[in-house]
């Protein structure tokens, strides 16, 4: 209440002296007195520090002031007191800098960076504007990071922070030799910089060996819990998470109101599907108004954790939405349980604890589970044993392939343990990639004409490289790129050395032997070698149609302008030039769809389905024209192809669709099938169908079928009570009771 | 269209049931319905002028174009239900409703209490739904949300509630017969 008091008199007394305007250029006020201040703050020296901040208050300077009242944690009136200070100090950046910083602390990154530019603007070789821009940028692991903190750098030789963060920046980058370089640096400037001490010691730590760097920081600072803070920090974006929480933990036991490391330590609590203890230290965090959007959406996530339901079998469990759960569980059931029976075979390995996949129907969801924030692009992420992913229905029908990634997200378990978490990201990233058509040919993302275009101009990064693609790509498209460079590097060395070597490699991984070291153990082959290599196996594969991407775009664009013309043998014959002779890729899908359509319109059903036959295997994914091929091939009597024709959308679009459900499981009843049909007839009943006495005589008849006749009377029961003139389900009742009465 | 529903009026009978579908675009101005035509435009309220005078005694009117929402307060009347493929006039974009009505009179499901004949109701449930799931699976925002009204006071359902008392009239508002009851309506 006093602190409050002084705040409002504050805030009248330098309104009254609003129309005294200074014009002046650099520092107008004597920044040192708010230094001294946040120096004490910092060092944990609460009493002192408060003091010191409510002395500031009084200070006739607004920019003094205004530090003073953010210093005791009154934000608001501090705005208002940092924009008085904006008029008396115009041309000051400091005041910009400062006024930025103080929002960023208060998670408002638009007005930080905002108000950071306009003072750069002021002094474009402002090495604290810089500075401050720069963390701000890191935070979101844009590479201008880097620059902007190298830049500061060199405007100011003498600013220690520059060089921390330039140490924290490579280390997360994992160039742990320049990391050291830079907090070398740092300490050559101030022996006593804690943060660089923590990068060092955090980079012992990371190879697992013993580090003193710690005891000096604590012998310094016995309450400086950042430097904790700090190495749990890199051990997550290791993806060691256990690690991580232990060292978050240490923080906080440290300095129990460093609220960004109880933010971090509920975030990964979560991720590593610890809820109920995530929440306590998320909870404690939004209670002292640490108030970040990454707490909030957690907590509000948390919150919808009443509408998913648990499944347990033996070797995993799913997590699912309880609108969605009757339909995805036993698919998903199967693909974890296959996925665990093959990988173990495949990497000789065992997990001791079940696979958890949790599986989110709005994509924002998921976002808020893996990063705390909505925005994520990925649509799934291994955290250990711990899967989240995108359920189907969060993506458009035709988007998305689960199971791909379901299977991706579930090798990374494996190789992450297998390798203690030191894999590095391309080498994991790769298997997963490969894995998705293993599980089968037909999943996995084709390549897009952005890669076929990056090999046709050599824009693959050399694989002692390739982790930056992943961590800090220069460009959102680098990412792509390297998943898919990383995806061949694996079918290549698979292809050539086989899967032992892979596994071999990984466990060289696991002794922390570098990807170069790794390269030249297993493969015999320096870093450059193996990118020729690579680029040779990919050009033989795409090189064709990397090299005829113009042609076949015209010949793509004619076939689909004769298509709008109702020219069919135009279409045919333009796109036939465009798919014929080339390997899959997702540029051939539209290729397929326009073929299927010219063939459907001339009423040549054999080479309609004999196209779309191609385009399925070619991981065509639009629903309506696996549909058609369904059809087609029930048209042709085979119903074993029209079942797998359909069993494709089961991996693509399963939710909202009922009559996939109802013809699948039909196809599956003619085919004597009846444990698949049930499931289909479950799905389909599940769906909310517009026919449920339908959907419930169908589940009867599996059950018969089954040969579980108590299940189908009720569910004939069940059928007509919605509809008791229903022929076909009384006459299936009435058998029913003829045949219990035989027996 | 006046001069066939005057022909309608003077040919139809009390028992007879009369079923108006609109497919097309209609616009909504604030405060009338309007359905395009080549010439003048037919508004809601012309259109319920011209069915007055019919005497069938079941009368469905199913307007399945953008802004059809605007048409259902001038068409409403008891005896008469009405289906529209928007909830008000300012759901302006092109409609997938009426893809799925139509397959409502196709597809035997439709029939959810199996009598062999589709009610009015049953083919709005029926279309109503797959409207719904297309916009769900297709992860786009809803830009029509169908109702059904069967009084002159109604404010129009969106799913109606049989227990409630809801869409009764629509229950027994017969649109199509399917099996035996077709075979006996052709040869009586």
């Amino acid at each position: 209440m006093r602190a409050s008091l002084i705040g409002v008199l504050t805030i009248g007394a330098l309104l009254a002296q609003a129309p005294v305007k200074k014009k002046a250029s650099g520092a107008t006020y004597d920044r040192t007195k708010a230094s001294r201040c946040w120096d004490l703050k910092a060092t944990g020296d609460g009493v002192q520090s408060t003091s010191c901040f409510v002395a500031l208050m009084a200070e006739k300077s607004p920019a003094l002031a205004a530090e003073g009242t953010w210093g005791v944690g009154k934000f608001e009136e501090a705005v208002k007191i940092f924009e008085l200070a904006l008029e008396v100090y115009p041309e000051d950046p400091y005041v910009r800098i400062r006024f930025g910083q103080m929002f960023w602390s208060r998670f408002n990154r638009g007005e930080a960076v905002k108000l950071i530019s306009e003072a750069l603007e002021l002094d474009k070789t402002n090495a604290a504007g810089m500075l401050a821009l720069a963390k701000i940028l890191s935070k979101g692991f844009d590479s201008k990071a880097t620059d902007l903190a190298k830049s500061a750098a060199e405007a100011d030789p003498g600013l220690v922070e520059a060089r921390e963060l330039l140490a924290q920046l490579a280390l997360e980058n994992s160039d742990e030799k320049k990391a050291a370089e830079e907090a070398n640096k740092a300490l050559a400037i101030n022996p006593k910089s804690l943060h660089a001490m923590a990068i060092l010691g955090t980079i012992e730590l990371l190879k697992n060996q013993p580090t003193d760097q710690f005891d000096k920081i604590l012998a310094i600072n016995p309450k400086y819990g950042e430097a904790w803070f700090w190495a749990g920090h890199h051990f997550i974006l290791n993806r060691r998470y256990e690690e991580g929480i232990e060292l978050y933990k240490k923080a906080v036991a440290l300095k129990p109101d460093l609220w960004d490391a109880r933010e971090q330590l509920g975030i990964n609590l979560m991720r590593v599907g610890k809820p109920t203890e995530a929440r306590e230290q998320l909870e404690m965090a939004y209670n002292a108004k640490h108030d970040s959007s990454e707490v909030v959406n957690s907590l509000r996530l948390m919150d919808s954790y009443k509408n998913f339901v648990s499944h347990k079998f033996e070797g995993g469990e799913v997590r699912l939405d309880k609108k969605e759960a009757a339909i995805l569980q036993p698919y998903f059931e199967e693909e974890v349980r296959r996925a665990r029976k093959t990988y173990e075979a495949k990497y000789k390995m065992h997990l001791n604890v079940p696979l958890e996949v949790e599986v989110y129907p709005n994509h924002e969801d998921f976002a808020v589970r893996t990063m705390g924030m909505p925005g994520l692009g990925a649509t799934g992420v291994s955290f250990g044993p711990v899967v989240a992913m995108d359920s189907p229905s969060a993506r458009k029908g035709g988007d998305y392939h689960w199971a791909s990634t379901l299977w991706h997200e579930l090798s990374h378990s494996y190789i992450l343990v297998m390798s203690k978490f030191l894999v590095p990201r391309w080498f994991t990233e790769g298997i997963s990639v490969h894995e998705e058509t293993q599980a089968s040919p037909e999943w996995g993302d084709p390549a897009e004409a952005a890669m076929l275009t990056a090999l046709k101009e050599k824009k693959f990064l050399p694989v002692d490289d390739l982790d930056s693609g992943f961590v800090r790509p220069k460009d959102p498209m680098q990412i792509g790129l390297s998943y898919f460079q990383a995806g061949q590097a694996l079918d290549w060395i698979v292809k050539t050395y086989g899967q032992d070597t892979v596994n071999a490699m990984v466990l060289s991984f696991a002794e922390r032997k570098t990807t170069p070291e790794v390269i030249q153990l297993h493969l015999k082959l320096t870093p450059k070698e193996f990118d020729e290599k690579l680029d040779a196996f990919m050009r033989e594969r795409f090189g064709k149609v990397a090299d005829n991407l113009k042609e076949i775009r015209a010949a793509m664009l004619a076939a689909t302008k004769a298509l709008a013309k109702k020219d069919w043998d135009t279409a045919i014959a333009e796109g036939l030039k465009a798919t014929s002779g080339y390997p899959a890729t997702a540029i051939l899908s539209s290729g397929y769809e326009v073929l299927a359509k010219a063939y459907t319109a001339k009423g040549d059903k054999v080479k309609a389905r004999e196209i779309l036959r191609q385009y399925a295997t070619a991981s065509g994914r639009d629903p309506e024209s696996l549909k058609q091929l369904a059809q087609l091939e029930e048209d042709n009597g085979d119903k074993a192809m029209a079942a797998a024709a359909l069993k494709r959308l089961i991996y693509i679009s399963p939710i909202g669709d009922e009559d996939l459900h109802r013809k699948l499981g039909t196809y599956y009843l003619d085919l004597k099938q009846p444990d698949r049909a049930l499931a289909a007839f479950q799905a389909q009943l599940a769906s909310k169908p517009v026919d449920p006495a339908g959907a419930y005589y169908n589940l009867a008849r599996s059950f018969v079928a089954l040969s579980r006749p108590k299940e189908a009377q009720e569910a004939i029961f069940q059928s007509l009570e919605l509809a008791p003139g229903f022929k076909p389900a009384q006459k299936l009742l009435l058998d029913l009771e003829n045949h219990s009465s035989k027996d | 269209m006046k001069e066939t529903f005057a022909q309608i009026a003077k040919e139809a009978k009390a028992d007879d049931t009369l079923v108006v579908t609109l497919i097309g675009h209609g616009t909504f101005d604030g405060v009338e319905y309007k359905f395009n035509l080549p010439g003048p435009d037919v508004t809601a309220k012309e259109l319920s002028m011209w069915m007055l005078p019919v005497p069938a005694k079941r009368q469905l009117i199913v307007n399945t174009t953008s802004a059809s929402g605007g048409s259902l307060a001038d068409l409403r009347q008891d005896g008469r239900t009405v289906i529209t493929a928007t909830k008000s006039g300012t759901e302006k974009l092109s409609t997938v409703f009426p893809r799925y009505w139509l397959e409502a009179l196709r597809d035997p499901q439709a029939d959810a209490d199996k009598n062999d004949v589709l009610s009015a109701l049953e083919a709005y449930r029926y279309a109503e739904s797959k409207t719904t799931k297309y916009y769900e699976t297709n992860k786009r925002l809803a830009t029509e949300h169908p109702l059904i009204a069967d009084t002159a006071s109604a404010q129009g359902y969106r799913t109606p509630d049989a227990t409630k008392g809801e869409a009764m009239v629509a229950m027994r508002m017969p649109v199509l017969v399917f099996g035996n009851l077709q075979n006996a309506a052709r040869t009586p």
